[in-house]
C-alpha cells in the first residue's frame, strides 16, 4: 500500500503549492488523488503517472472509468490529477524535502538516498 | 465469411460510422482533429508449463491482447481488445471486446456493441494478465474470450447487446454501482461440428462435462445471428468502500435454443477485501442449464468458486488460491464429478505492470504442474 500512500500524499502536498505550477486547482487535483487511490488500486498496481502524456490519460481514464462504475466528475478529478503528476515540476513534490519556511510542513515521502554525484533519485510513480 | 470475422465487420462498420458522425460534429465546431485521439495499450504473456509427471506435454505459450481506444469526439469513446495466443499448433485471433460508450452524464454510462459481460469481477476486471496475480485464470472461467467453456464453468463472458452502468457515491467513502444488459445471449452449440469458433470441440463438456449426461454445450459470444428472440438479460450489483472492500450480486438468465424451451440461469456472489497487504478475493458461481432429455427438462445444476490470498512483501508476493468445481446434480443426484485445484505463487514485482510469476498446481484429479509466466501490461 507505500504506492498508494504516496499518491496520495502527493496530492496532498500538491495543496502547498501555487496553483500556476500545476495549472490546476490544488484542491481537484487532492480530489483526484484521493478518487485515484480509492478505486483504481482495487483491482490493479497503480501505474506511473510519467507513462502518458495528458491527452493519453483523458482517454484511458475514459475507458478506466466504464471498468470501475465512476461518475463523471469523479473520472474528471483523476484525469485533473494524473494530467498534474505526469510532469517533473508535479511529480518533483515527491522528491523535494524541504517545505518553505512559511509554509506548514507537507507530509513528505521518504527522503531518496542521494547518487555519488549527490543529487537524488527520482522515485518511481508507482511506488516500485 | 465466419461469423466472427462478420461480427468483426459490424463492430467496425459501427465503429466507423459513429466515428464518422463524431468527427462531423467535431470539425463543425472547430475541434482540432489529430491522432492524438488515439492510444494503444493492453497486456500480454509468455508462459512455460510442465508436467511433474508427464501426464501431459509441456509446453510454451504466449499471448498479446492490444487493446484500442479512440476518442471519437466529446463524450463518446470506441474501444477494443483482440487477442493473439498460441495454442498447440494454432495462432488464434479473438475478438475481446469492440464497444462503444457514451461517457456524457454524470452516474450513468451506455455501452453497445460486444462488451465484456459483468458476471462476478474475474471476467470483467481481474483476468488480463499483469492483473491476475497467478498464471492460470480460477477453475470457474476458462482461458477462452467468449465460446464455451473449456474444462471450467463458464468461458470469460463476452457478448454484443447493449449494457448500462450506473455509480452511486454514498456517504463515508461507500459506493454503490449497478449494471444492466441486454444480449444476443448464449447459444446451443453443435458439438457434431466442434463449435463454431473453433474452441467448441473442447468445451466444458469433455467426458466429464455436461454432454457426458446429454446436456448440450452452451456457447456465449460466438454467433453474429440471434439462434432466438430470446435475450439474456442481466446486471450486477455492486457495493464499495475504498480500495479495501467491494462485494457484488451477478445475476443473468437467457433462452439458448432455438424453440425458446431451454433456460440457462446464472448467479454469483464475489468479494474483495484488503488488510494492509493482505488481499482477498473470492468468487461463488452457480449454474442452473435446463435441457431436454426425451420427453422431460431436466436442470442440472453445477457450482463452484475460487478464494485467493495474497500478501505484498516489497517486491515480492506470495499467493494461494483454492478452486473447486463442486458436483453437479440433477434432482440433487451427483450426476458430474467435481474437480479441484490448489495454486500455491510467488510473484515478484519488476515494476507495477509487469510481474513475474511462479506457480505449483497441485490438482487433485490430474498431474500437477509448475508454471512460470511473464507477464506485462504497457
Amino acid at each position: 500500500m507505500k504506492y498508494v500512500s504516496k499518491a496520495f500524499l502527493l496530492g496532498i502536498s500538491l495543496l502547498a503549492l501555487p496553483a500556476g505550477v500545476s495549472g490546476q486547482d490544488p484542491a481537484k487535483v487532492a480530489e483526484g488523488a484521493r478518487t485515484w487511490a480509492q478505486n483504481c488500486t482495487r483491482c490493479h498496481n497503480a501505474r506511473s503517472p510519467l507513462e502518458r502524456n495528458d491527452s493519453d490519460w483523458a482517454i484511458i481514464v475514459g475507458h478506466m472509468r466504464a471498468r470501475a462504475n465512476l461518475t463523471k466528475r469523479q473520472a474528471t478529478m483523476i484525469t485533473i490529477y494524473l494530467q498534474t503528476i505526469n510532469r517533473p515540476e508535479g511529480f518533483q513534490v515527491l522528491v523535494t524535502p524541504e517545505a518553505p519556511e512559511e509554509t506548514p510542513a507537507a507530509p513528505a515521502a521518504k527522503d531518496p538516498k542521494p547518487d555519488k554525484a549527490g543529487k537524488k533519485k527520482p522515485v518511481s510513480g508507482s511506488g516500485f | 465469411m465466419s461469423r466472427i470475422n462478420k461480427k468483426v465487420t459490424a463492430a467496425v462498420a459501427g465503429g466507423l460510422l459513429l466515428s464518422t458522425l463524431a468527427t462531423a460534429a467535431a470539425a463543425q465546431d472547430g475541434t482540432p482533429l489529430t491522432r492524438a485521439n488515439m492510444v494503444l495499450t493492453g497486456y500480454g504473456s509468455a508462459t512455460y508449463q510442465a508436467a511433474l509427471n508427464n501426464e501431459f506435454a509441456n509446453n510454451f505459450t504466449a499471448s498479446i491482447s492490444p487493446i484500442f481506444l479512440y476518442n471519437m469526439g466529446g463524450d463518446v469513446l470506441f474501444e477494443a481488445e483482440l487477442e493473439f495466443g498460441l495454442s498447440g499448433e494454432a495462432t488464434t485471433t479473438t475478438l475481446e471486446y469492440a464497444q462503444i460508450d457514451y461517457l456524457g452524464f454524470e452516474r450513468v454510462i451506455i455501452t453497445a456493441g460486444k462488451f465484456m459481460i459483468p458476471f462476478g469481477i474475474f471476467g470483467d476486471r481481474l483476468h488480463p494478465s499483469w492483473i491476475n496475480k497467478l498464471p492460470t485464470p480460477p477453475l470457474l472461467f476458462g482461458h477462452g474470450h467468449g465460446g464455451v467453456a473449456e474444462g471450467s464453468l463458464l468461458p470469460l463472458l463476452s457478448d454484443a447487446g447493449v449494457m448500462a452502468r450506473f455509480a452511486q457515491p454514498l456517504q463515508s467513502g461507500w459506493s454503490l454501482n449497478l449494471s444492466l444488459y441486454a444480449t444476443q445471449g448464449p447459444t446451443l452449440v453443435d458439438e457434431t461440428a466442434g463449435g463454431e469458433d473453433g474452441h467448441g470441440d473442447e468445451h466444458g463438456a469433455g467426458e466429464d462435462g455436461p454432454a457426458s449426461i446429454g446436456a448440450p454445450a452452451v456457447g456465449f459470444g460466438i454467433a453474429f445471428d440471434d439462434n432466438n428472440k430470446n435475450k439474456m438479460i442481466g446486471g450486477r450489483l455492486g457495493l464499495v468502500k475504498g480500495p479495501n472492500f467491494e462485494v457484488n450480486f451477478s445475476a443473468f438468465n437467457a433462452m439458448y435454443d432455438e424453440g425458446n424451451y431451454q433456460s440457462y440461469n446464472a448467479h454469483a456472489v464475489s468479494l474483495q477485501w484488503r488488510l494492509r497487504s493482505v488481499e482477498f478475493k473470492g468468487e461463488y458461481v452457480h449454474l442452473m442449464q435446463e435441457f431436454q432429455s426425451d420427453q422431460t427438462f431436466p436442470t442440472l445444476i453445477t457450482s463452484g468458486y475460487y478464494v485467493q490470498l495474497a500478501r505484498r512483501i516489497g517486491r515480492w508476493e506470495p499467493v494461494v488460491r483454492w478452486s473447486q468445481l463442486l458436483d453437479g446434480t440433477i434432482d440433487s443426484e451427483a450426476v458430474l464429478p467435481g474437480k479441484e485445484i490448489l495454486a500455491l505463487g510467488l510473484d515478484y514485482w519488476i515494476d507495477a505492470t509487469i510481474p513475474v510469476k511462479l506457480a505449483y498446481e497441485v490438482r487433485l484429479d490430474a498431474d500437477d504442474s509448475l508454471l512460470l509466466q511473464w507477464a506485462f501490461g504497457f
